[in-house]
């Protein structure tokens, strides 16, 4: 087992953005879970991963197309990136603003996660490279991550957390008592556009690094530990988002030792810790 | 508007959607009010409340807030139990300690937890508690505000009798020597006769506003005297 720690540090220079990327994934994704999960849309992170999915296999199929027409799309990447996250911000903020009874949003949910699911690879089937990226993503695949990625990921995170330390009280009276946070002045269509951006931004960026699979399950399952761990609202957030950089901490190293993918270790090592926490509890309880 | 009217409601239509939830209501809340908003389901009484707080809902005339009450800040408001989301977790104190924001009171959490009696569950979870001491801390976060309106959204559905009596004392002694007003959006007419000084009944899309005189406060005063005995029996039971 020592070997493994020897090799993860062999290796570190070939694979350190791959490994920056996945933490800094999981904590701006464990940040945001405490939104999804205390506004109950556990769904809104699979649905936006789908959509956020849909606009880049819309950005690889004009490529693919231009290609036919022997033009070259320049700034691929950065159209990908920007698409996913202005695509993944409209719908967040349809879905928060307009969708309020529990039923509907649900509803909705379940179709914006279907239309992006097989748009994405529909948009894509006539470009060999384009199915690929595709499938990769839907799969989640850290490994191609680079030097810009980190640097798109740690920017975000950096941002988030100044939002959430600044509003964290504001943040968490809308979320326990919407009612009560309107009728002292905090706006619901202000706080759902500002939770918007931040959900769709986070998703948008994190996708195309990381995949759906990954982005799903850290934007809920933080959360959900946090919630049956603490008693108190204090540092809720910092507690996620250790809990989910554990995860993954653990995930680099199994992944070596067992030569296993790193994503899909890291959701099941989030899994296996919630399913660990709710026993905890049960027996508490 | 007049010097002591807190909030009036001049010719007021509310529409909820399309449909039409209260036409011309005209009525005002003075200073040191104690007023209760009786009616059926579905009869105006919170969008009424909401009205208050938001335009969204205004299809003709006004609500004239005194400028006290423009920016929310002297406002109070306590939902219903059931509308606070039970998933999140907080403590009495943090929860308490949420209803100082946007406001200038210069109240401490502790001094209103010793108000309703519950500072000694300050570092508790606010959801191992029971309903009744729920509702002493849902009013220690409305007490902290130190406002001027108290509105209060059906705050005793679902709790039984002696902590709805203590529910209402505690208001009683909180607001003593204080020119605060109060609304409460209730069912439950036994308590809007025992304690409040006006009615108002919202029945037909109209609002009918009454003083709850003496004669009518004794008239009642012995059916809740029977329905406590009727509670107290069954509990001993």
């Amino acid at each position: 087992m020592i070997e493994t720690f020897g090799e993860i540090i062999n290796t570190w220079q070939m694979f350190q953005h791959s490994y920056y990327a996945g933490l800094l994934s999981a904590a701006s994704l464990a940040l945001i879970s405490l939104i999804i999960v205390g506004k109950r849309r556990d769904f809104l992170g699979a649905s936006l991963s789908q959509v956020s999915l849909m606009s880049i296999a819309l950005i690889l199929s004009l490529e693919s197309y231009l290609v036919h027409l022997s033009i070259e799309l320049t700034e691929s990447l950065f159209l990908q990136y920007f698409l996913s996250i202005f695509v993944s911000i409209g719908f967040a903020y349809f879905i928060l603003e307009f969708f309020q009874p529990k039923k509907l949003h649900s509803h909705l949910s379940v179709v914006v996660y279907l239309l992006g699911a097989c748009s994405s690879v529909l948009l894509v089937v006539n470009s060999p490279h384009g199915t690929e990226e595709i499938h990769q993503l839907n799969s989640s695949s850290l490994i191609g991550a680079n030097y810009y990625d980190v640097i798109v990921l740690s920017i975000v995170l950096i941002c988030s957390l100044i939002y959430f330390e600044r509003n964290y009280k504001k943040l968490y009276l809308f979320l326990l008592d919407s009612e009560m946070a309107s009728t002292i002045g905090i706006s619901s269509k202000k706080t759902h556009l500002e939770f918007s951006i931040l959900i769709g931004t986070i998703i948008g960026v994190s996708l195309k690094v990381v995949g759906f699979l990954f982005c799903f399950a850290f934007s809920v399952l933080p959360a959900l530990c946090v919630i049956q761990l603490r008693t108190s609202m204090k540092s809720f957030h910092w507690f996620a988002m250790a809990l989910a950089s554990l995860c993954v901490l653990i995930s680099f190293y199994f992944s070596m030792y067992w030569d296993m993918p790193l994503t899909q270790l890291a959701v099941l090592f989030a899994l296996l810790q919630y399913f660990f926490i709710s026993i905890l509890q049960m027996q508490k309880t | 508007m007049q010097n002591n009217s807190l909030i009036e409601f001049s010719d007021l239509s509310l529409s909820y959607g399309d449909a039409l939830v209260l036409k011309n209501v005209s009525f005002k809340v003075d200073v040191g009010d104690y007023v209760f908003f009786l009616g059926k389901n579905g009869s105006g009484k919170s969008t009424l409340v909401k009205s208050i707080f938001s335009k969204t809902n205004h299809k003709r005339g006004a609500v004239k807030k005194c400028p006290s009450l423009m920016d929310n800040s002297y406002i109070s408001y306590v939902p219903q139990l059931t509308r606070i989301n039970n998933e999140l977790p907080i403590t009495v104190e943090e929860f308490v300690d949420l209803g100082r924001l946007n406001s200038k009171s210069t109240y401490t959490v502790q001094d209103v937890l010793e108000m309703v009696s519950m500072s000694d569950y300050k570092d508790s979870s606010i959801w191992a508690l029971s309903g009744g001491q729920r509702q002493r801390v849902l009013l220690a976060r409305s007490f902290i505000r130190d406002a001027k309106l108290y509105i209060f959204d059906e705050p005793t559905n679902g709790v039984d009798i002696e902590s709805k009596q203590d529910f209402y004392n505690l208001i009683n002694e909180f607001s003593k020597e204080k020119m605060i007003s109060k609304i409460v959006v209730t069912h439950d007419v036994s308590m809007a006769v025992k304690y409040g000084q006006k009615v108002a009944y919202f029945n037909n899309k109209s609002v009918q506003v009454s003083d709850v005189d003496v004669k009518i406060k004794s008239r009642f005063s012995e059916m809740i005297h029977l329905q406590d005995q009727f509670f107290k029996g069954l509990n001993n039971d």
